[in-house]
């Protein structure tokens, strides 16, 4: 690429006009990714048909604004009420709410967005570099190499379990059976639906989160006794600055939780079709396993929070590496994208970088403005977010649970939707009475059907020849990973409990 | 025994009975591919039977259970459905502030202009969602 395009696009994007299509979308983002249900990538499937009359650089920055706005807008009710906006941000709501619940909802609120520009500015900064290379090996990632990379994040994941193994395992044994309802991978056929064709694809996933993480928790919440007069989220009065804002030097203690959760976001960001929740968890579990304080997580650890939006954040702007380079859509926003970028009568794929050029580097630009603007325009508007929150907590968790179920319908489309909430909801109460770990049931849910489809593609593609892993020396490398990590792992409990 | 522990063994037992009883019923039997319709369910439920055998004779600390938090728990449930089935015939907008008014009461809030403004954010999400959006709510 000649320099004198990269300079046009940017003088492009770098326009009053353009700046303001950017800060409008992540105005927007920030405000439906906060709403359960909505979030980014129905706002963009919204916004499209309008942006049909702007010129092709208006309209991708303002849809990438709306995208990289919704990242953290969906961190907003996870770390607030517990009610993650986008199923991301679920990871977001482990650590996030906890320390809300201290006291220090605008801390928690101003890491994860710290994070959340953070991972963005890294995987943007990939893709403008180093996407082509990128997009290659991702490329190369078959069915066998994606069942690698599954076995590999189920052993990060092990990690999480906790102090009981087999609550751990009932956990995660739990989320794949569910995650296996819905038509079977191989042969199309449906599996445990019961009569209801609406189960053809699943419980829906928004609904299942929502469900067993928020409604769980907020009606546990509404149950206690004198809960009325008393605030969702009380922050004290003299609060101290440190604790109303993240310091450098918290800031700079989490920079290796930073790089490791976007560098596990934009390698899953490449792949297509990994999505951004696996990294989150993935990003989740690997600090806290590192971490010389795993217990402090789940009780309000500023690095739990850094983890996961630094990851499901650079997921946003490693979407775009097979979507540029080859023209494959690795998620529902990059899908989008490609639709807006048709609109425009532009083609996605191994030529729009000659042929559009100025126009692609326009969009990198633009990227990187709207990262500035989350910052900015999230700086401002999580104070207000936070007000909000120190509502008495008769009138927040009432608002939540019809947030919920509004969220739920529109996102399932159906009454269908609600119902697997409300079931959840159940399986969330009996599983916290009983102390087995929702989170690991909500990992192992998410990755599920992945995992059963690349573990029958894989079956086919090695025939019962285990021989033929050879050919695949990739998938090789992740497999041995996963053993490592997991004999890590039990070298380090075993160590943990021999010192205790 | 605790209860824990009983729960356990229901679970426990509840697997095995789906297992043998629900599983063939709901998954057809294809005998072609290496990974059947059924193996995935089928492990993932002998996993759970095992490791649920395994908790109920594990030891865990007793969780009290208050009969207020109970009662108050099985109100807002029933609160909760009532008002989902009732979403069924009436709209959104009518139903949700009546839900959200009812439960801010239960939780305990008694001042008036609390009240009305919780009773109005259910119409002002119908607003965002169905006006502003143009998305359908029920």
């Amino acid at each position: 690429m000649d320099f004198p395009t990269i300079i046009a696009g940017f003088q492009d994007a770098l326009t009053l006009t353009n700046l303001m299509f950017v800060v409008a979308g992540v105005v927007l983002g920030q405000i439906v990714g906060a709403m359960p249900g909505i979030g980014p990538i129905m706002t963009m499937a919204i916004a499209i048909p309008f942006t049909f009359v702007l010129g092709p650089l208006s309209a991708i920055s303002f849809l990438v604004g709306v995208n990289k706005g919704g990242l953290i807008g969906g961190a907003i009710p996870a770390i607030l009420i517990n009610t993650p906006g986008t199923p991301d941000a679920a990871a977001t709501a482990l650590d996030g709410f906890p320390l809300a619940r201290k006291g220090k909802p605008v801390k928690a609120l101003k890491m994860a967005l710290y994070s959340s520009v953070t991972g963005d500015t890294f995987s943007d900064l990939v893709l403008i570099t180093v996407s082509a290379p990128l997009a290659i090996i991702a490329l190369k990632m078959g069915p066998v190499e994606i069942f690698s990379v599954m076995v590999f994040a189920f052993a990060v994941i092990s990690g999480m379990i906790g102090s009981s193994v087999a609550r751990g395992i009932f956990a995660a044994a739990l989320g794949l059976f569910c995650a296996t309802v819905g038509l079977d991978p191989q042969h199309a056929t449906p599996r445990l639906i019961f009569g209801f064709f609406d189960l053809y694809d699943g419980f829906p996933i928004g609904a299942v989160a929502i469900g067993s993480l928020a409604v769980s928790e907020i009606l546990a919440r509404i149950a206690t006794p004198g809960l009325a007069s008393r605030p969702a989220v009380s922050i004290p009065k003299n609060q101290s600055r440190e604790d109303r804002g993240v310091s450098l030097s918290e800031y700079l203690s989490c920079k290796f939780v930073l790089l490791r959760g976007a560098l596990i976001g934009t390698t899953i960001g490449a792949i297509p079709g990994m999505g951004s929740t696996a990294a989150a968890f993935m990003s989740y579990a690997s600090t806290k396993q590192s971490s010389k304080e795993p217990e402090k997580f789940g009780t309000g650890e500023l690095k739990g929070i850094a983890a996961t939006e630094s990851a499901n954040s650079s997921v946003a702007g490693a979407d775009f590496i097979p979507l540029l380079t080859l023209g494959l859509p690795g998620s529902a926003a990059a899908a989008i994208m490609i639709g807006a970028f048709i609109i425009q009568g532009i083609q996605p794929g191994p030529l729009l970088f000659s042929e559009q050029g100025r126009l692609v580097y326009g969009m990198f630009c633009a990227m990187v403005m709207a990262n500035a603007a989350n910052l900015l325009v999230g700086l401002f508007g999580l104070r207000l977010w936070s007000i909000i929150a120190t509502a008495p907590s008769s009138i927040v968790f009432a608002s939540a649970l019809s947030l919920c179920a509004a969220g739920v319908y529109i996102a399932s489309g159906g009454f269908v939707g609600i119902w697997v909430m409300v079931m959840f909801a159940f399986l969330g109460l009996v599983m916290m009475a009983m102390d087995i770990p929702v989170v690991v049931f909500i990992i192992a849910f998410f990755l599920g059907p992945r995992f059963e489809l690349s573990l029958v593609q894989t079956s086919i593609i090695l025939r019962g020849d285990m021989t033929r892993l050879t050919n695949h020396p990739v998938a090789i490398l992740f497999l041995v990973m996963s053993v490592l990590v997991v004999y890590w792992l039990g070298f380090h409990n075993r160590r943990k409990q021999q010192s205790a | 025994m605790r209860n824990y522990r009983i729960a356990s063994a229901v679970i426990a037992v509840g697997c095995i009975a789906f297992l043998l009883l629900v599983l063939p019923e709901q998954v057809d039997a294809f005998a072609s591919g290496v990974i059947r319709p059924a193996t995935i369910p089928a492990a993932t439920l002998v996993l759970m039977a095992i490791s649920a055998m395994v908790m109920v004779f594990e030891p865990m600390k007793e969780k009290d259970a208050n009969a207020e938090f109970l009662v108050r728990m099985a109100f807002i449930v029933a609160c909760f459905f009532c008002a989902l089935i009732t979403l069924n015939f009436i709209p959104f907008q009518y139903v949700m502030p009546v839900f959200a008014f009812v439960t801010m009461v239960q939780i305990g809030e008694r001042r008036w202009l609390w009240l009305i403004a919780g009773s109005l954010v259910p119409v002002l999400v119908w607003f965002l969602i169905e006006v502003v959006l143009g998305r359908p709510l029920p």
